[in-house]
């Protein structure tokens, strides 16, 4: 197997997967906030 | 189960189901074991066309004064940030591919430029977004200029057309019958389509959860701070 074709799936997945990460830790310090508020 | 987390378990099943599908290709004459960046590469730039689109479409809503509403600002917003994700990330497996079949990282072909062309345009959109305050001016000035930048992206898929470049043709014409690929490489990108559209819609989804939520907090910062400093007053 390349090695440019394993770096382009791991990019892929790490990058979507780190950004997936980072929303939803995001979004879950944002809904205490509110039910906090409430 | 919320429909967010059902799409998120299909994003996640699909997006399994490619790099199976994609590593398990046969390695073919001419591009050996690299023909395997075809279950990713399109999908990833297809994904980004989508992206760019579903923000033009959010940004005309929001224009529209019948359909006026803060989410359609929240949704453009969202779809062109994982845009330049998808874009970024056509543009490093492009150039994974390109290195050893074309011999180079980077050049100045006419699809590869129109495509880094797409994510700096795109990422003066974000630019812009952040150097004022979240409201309606902003909201407003933000929309105008996403509808002019879509413009990038119809030239950008038919740049291959339209010049002479090193890129290959339209992907998305090989899922046509008859194609040149064969029906592994067919299948394999078609999942990758799926998983891709289905990845985007579910972060999309989050990505505008994640906005809105900032913005009520943002409105009632000042409110909050006020009362905090009565409730001191009152104390003292």
């Amino acid at each position: 197997m390349s090695g440019y074709v394993i770096a382009g799936y791991a990019l892929t997945v790490g990058a979507l997967g780190a950004y997936t990460v980072s929303v939803v830790r995001r979004l879950r310090r944002q809904r205490p906030m509110r039910e906090d508020e409430s | 189960m919320k429909p967010t987390r059902v799409l998120g378990a299909l994003a996640l099943i699909t997006l399994t189901g490619t790099i199976a599908l994609g590593l398990g290709l046969p390695a073919t004459e001419e591009q050996q074991t690299y023909a395997r960046f075809v279950a990713i590469h399109p999908p990833l730039a297809w994904t980004a066309y989508l992206a760019f689109g579903v923000t033009a479409a959010a940004s005309a809503l929001y224009l529209w004064p019948r359909t006026r509403r803060a989410r359609w600002d929240a949704v453009a917003e969202a779809s062109a940030e994982l845009g330049i994700l998808f874009t970024g990330l056509t543009l490093v497996t492009g150039s994974l591919w390109g290195r050893p079949t074309w011999g180079v990282w980077w050049t100045w072909d006419a699809r590869l430029t129109t495509t880094a062309l797409m994510l700096v345009i795109y990422l003066g959109y974000l630019a812009q977004r952040s150097a004022v305050d979240a409201g309606p001016a902003r909201a407003k000035r933000s929309a105008v200029v996403a509808l002019l930048a879509v413009v990038v992206v119809p030239v950008n898929h038919m740049a291959v057309e339209w010049w002479r470049t090193l890129h290959q043709g339209r992907s998305l014409v090989s899922l046509n019958p008859g194609g040149q690929l064969d029906g592994d490489f067919v299948a394999a990108m078609f999942l990758g389509l799926v998983a891709m559209t289905l990845t985007y819609a579910w972060l999309v989804v989050l990505r505008t959860q994640l906005a809105e939520a900032t913005g009520r907090t943002e409105a009632t910062a000042l409110d909050d701070a006020l009362a905090a400093r009565r409730r001191e007053a009152v104390t003292t």
